[in-house]
């Protein structure tokens, strides 16, 4: 898709909001140790949906193990000629939970900062659903990046380096 | 002789109105209903007439009409007493008003006549006009620049004041709603002497955030991308989920009013008010705080009973400010707009014709951080009208209207007109209309250099803009009578049909901007015009055994360049309802029911994968116990609608609702 088109979207009086639902955890001690299983760095493709238009490029997300059965996810920065930025955004303890043949990672919601030009700023990821099975992983989740006033639905579907 | 003094105390009695124009006396259930064509608007022509006797067709929702829709502010009550009217959502969750095709910024709302401040994508901040303390509320659609100058394209809704005539009044009331927690609770307190009349208004409101179901969980996304992502069968179904709505931010408010009227003599009043408003939203990463601050002082003087002068200041300031999570302030999201508003009215009858005259001077300062480096602009506008009421017979009425405006930031003027024709046949009563209006550029429109989202992306203002334009031309027939054979119909009947056309032009959009050092831009343009014709019936019949209905349908097609504009929004088909009844039991025990409903018809957008219309019904019942006291339960979305999706335009609910109130006067009690 064109990013024209994209961007030009987002002028329209359209909204899109963040969600989130509730996440079990009552099985983290079955993830066991889930984490070290499914870190590394994943290649495939992400789209950022606004007011039901996508934007997708090819990336890399990676996943570290930051305990036995959490692990922590980063986002590349965006930067699309100059044209649209973002930069790059992290996800902290995603909780996994092992289950038959796949690892699913919930986390409701995050809030982070980042420093952009010494400007800090917040950002939230919301309803973050991460699924590993075999060498593949599926994430989505809703980001809101300091005062844009709409949010983006994000999904990436990627293979293991 | 005989006429003049029945013109004496038709003086009298349109000069007590006149005098708190804005302002009504209201003691309790005074207007029963807008069925009764006595009630005095003011809208329509900007001095005091009978409902019947209004030059432009006009929809009084009264006191117990805002009562009997257990509205908490002017959003509430309008989509369940309006059709083809609909509060959506912009970006950001910022409410998005369209009445049949016009967008917020293009519908003027007065509270008593007076201008408010401040905007958030095109629409003014509905919380702050909550309905503590209104007497009444006066809808005139299609265009009444003339009288009111910029942005009163689409229409103007007036929201006009109590004003208690018992020597005091007090009431405190408290109300719950199981959607979202919400509280509402208010206080207002009247002194009322020869000389002073005092009102004082509180309210203050909380909702928490709402999830809102999703047709499919994150977690069932994920699953089918993987399926997907791997080549195995998935369902296609789940990955085009459209919700885009899932979780509305909780808010409070806060609002506080007093005015003021000091009757110096027979011959002068003053009255003075002061408001403030704050609210919170709780977002997601930021916490926006919305703060308004408004004042006013109106001096008349009434030199015979033909001769009138009467010169006021309004203030009005709208600040916005973003906080994170810790309470810390951002900055970067600063926003305050002041106006200063000067008017002088002068009113001169001569028999039973009335020369009005007028002028104003506004000074709008807005500073932002959508300019350059939170920069301000500021502009001022001038601008001169008269309006002449020509009762040529007793049955024909013409009043004509002309006004000149200028606007100094953008060198731009306006000429704007009305001609409204009445005619009374012993049948009905006809009227026919002309009206223009215009919307000037606003400082954000011309001045706008804002980066949307620190993402490379421009948005520019164009300080060539020329003023938005509409043509409106209407032509209603309308009949009241009274049925009294004994039958069962026994009671008074109402019916208007309105037919219109507004021609459109010049509206302000963005269009692709280019390349802008570098970067993609979007800037704010005139475009081509947009065509709206539609038809309004409304008819209404209160039974003399305490039963009343009311029905009011619209209907509406657009023609012209309405692509990426919200004239793809609209339903051409809406209609709202209420069936009433009231009884008194007992000397301490009386009730109040309505069963309401508002249907919404098919969107135009054409898109699919939403609801293609829906229909949600209230029923309200209001007790009245002992001395004052007031008992209301209503349950809202009786049939419990759950939308299919969450998007812009769906109603805001999750399914049935119930809500408790109680209110208290607590001078009926002492």
């Amino acid at each position: 898709m064109k990013i024209t088109k994209f961007l030009a979207m987002m002028v329209a009086a359209v909204t899109m909001t963040m969600g989130f639902s509730s996440c079990g955890d009552d099985d983290d001690d079955a993830a066991g140790n889930a984490s070290f299983a499914v870190e590394g760095t994943y290649s495939g493709d992400e789209v950022l949906t606004v007011m039901s238009e996508p934007f997708d490029r090819t990336t890399d997300y990676t996943f570290t193990k930051s305990s036995e059965n959490t692990v922590d996810l980063v986002i590349p920065a965006i930067d699309a000629e100059g044209h649209m930025s973002l930069p790059e955004l992290k996800i902290e303890g995603i909780v996994l939970t092992a289950g038959d043949n796949v690892v699913t990672g919930k986390l409701d919601s995050y809030e982070g900062k980042v420093m952009v030009d010494d400007v800090e700023k917040a950002y939230t990821f919301s309803d973050v659903t991460v699924i590993f099975s075999e060498e593949s992983v599926s994430v989505v989740y809703t980001l809101k990046y300091g005062n844009m006033p709409f949010a983006f639905a994000g999904t990436f579907t990627g293979t293991k380096k | 002789m005989k006429t003049i003094q029945t013109n004496k105390l038709l003086y009298l009695f349109i000069t007590g109105v006149a005098l708190s124009m804005p302002v009504i006396d209201v003691s309790a259930n005074t207007i029963r209903d807008s069925v009764e064509l006595e009630p005095i608007v003011v809208t329509a022509s900007n001095s005091p007439k009978a409902l019947k006797d209004a030059p432009v067709v006009t929809r009084l929702i009264t006191h117990h009409d805002i009562k009997m829709t257990d509205a908490t502010n002017i959003q509430d009550l309008l989509i369940q007493e309006i059709p083809g009217l609909e509060f959506g959502f912009a970006m950001s969750q910022e409410t998005s008003l369209n009445m049949s095709g016009f967008g917020g910024n293009s519908v003027l709302f007065l509270v008593d006549g007076e201008r408010m401040a401040g905007e958030t994508l095109n629409n003014t901040d509905y919380t702050r006009m909550n309905l503590e303390n209104v007497g009444r509320i006066e809808i005139v659609k299609g265009a009444s620049s003339a009288l009111y100058g910029s942005n009163a394209v689409g229409g103007v809704v007036n929201i006009i004041s109590r004003e208690n005539i018992e020597p005091w009044t007090a009431n405190v009331n408290s109300r719950y709603s199981d959607f979202g927690n919400e509280w509402r609770h208010g206080a207002s307190f009247s002194i009322n002497t020869n000389k002073w009349n005092s009102q004082t208004s509180f309210q203050h409101t909380s909702i928490d955030p709402i999830t809102l179901p999703k047709a499919h969980t994150s977690e069932e996304i994920a699953l089918e991308l993987l399926k997907k992502a791997q080549g195995l069968p998935y369902d296609e179904s789940v990955l085009n989920d459209d919700s885009n709505l899932s979780r509305l931010y909780g808010q409070k408010t806060y609002n506080v009013k007093e005015r003021l009227t000091f009757h110096a003599s027979d011959q002068l009043t003053f009255i003075g008010r002061g408001g403030y408003f704050f609210r919170t939203s709780e977002r997601d990463t930021y916490n926006y705080h919305f703060h308004g601050y408004s004042a006013g002082l109106k001096g008349r003087y009434d030199w015979t009973p033909d001769r009138s002068l009467e010169l006021s200041y309004a203030f009005d300031q709208y600040d916005k400010a973003n906080f994170m999570p810790d309470g810390t302030r951002t900055h970067d999201h600063d926003y305050n707009n002041r106006q200063h508003v000067v008017h002088a009215l002068f009113s001169q009858a001569f028999g039973k014709n009335t020369l009005m005259v007028g002028a104003d001077y506004m000074n709008d300062y807005l500073t932002t951080y959508q300019f350059i480096d939170n920069t301000a602009h500021s502009q001022n506008n001038i601008d001169g009208y008269a309006q002449f009421d020509w009762n040529i017979t007793d049955r024909l009425n013409l009043v004509a209207s002309m006004r000149y405006d200028y606007f100094s930031a953008s060198r731009q003027k306006a000429y704007t007109e009305r001609f409204a024709f009445v005619y009374k046949f012993p049948w009905a009563t006809l009227r026919a209309n002309y009206a223009s209006g215009f919307r000037a550029p606003t400082l954000k429109e011309m001045y706008m250099h804002f980066d949307m989202g620190n993402m490379g992306y421009m948005i520019l203002g164009n300080p060539d803009l020329k003023p938005e334009k509409s043509n409106n031309y209407n032509i209603a027939i309308e009949r009241t009578n009274r049925i009294h054979n004994g039958g069962f119909l026994d009671g008074r009947y109402n019916f208007t049909l309105v037919g219109y056309c507004n021609r459109f032009d010049k509206r302000i959009t963005t269009i692709d901007g280019g390349l802008y050092n570098g970067m993609e831009s979007a800037l704010y343009w005139n475009e081509d015009g947009i065509t709206v014709w539609g038809l309004d019936a409304s008819m209404g019949h209160v039974w003399d055994c305490g039963l009343s209905l009311k029905v009011n349908y619209s209907w509406m097609h657009e023609t012209g360049n309405v692509v990426n504009s919200q004239f793809e929004q609209p339903r051409s088909h809406s209609m709202t309802w209420r069936m009433g009844y009231n009884h008194r039991f007992t000397r301490h025990y009386a009730i109040d029911m309505a069963l309401s409903g508002r249907h919404q018809g098919k969107p135009q957008s054409g898109r699919t994968d939403v609801d293609q219309g829906y229909t949600i019904w209230k029923l309200m019942l209001q007790h009245h116990i002992w001395k004052g006291i007031n008992v209301n339960t209503a349950i809202d979305n009786l049939f419990n609608f759950k939308p299919k999706t969450y998007y812009y335009s769906s109603p805001l609910t999750t399914g049935t609702s119930f809500s408790v109130g109680l209110s208290v006067d607590l001078d009926q009690m002492l």
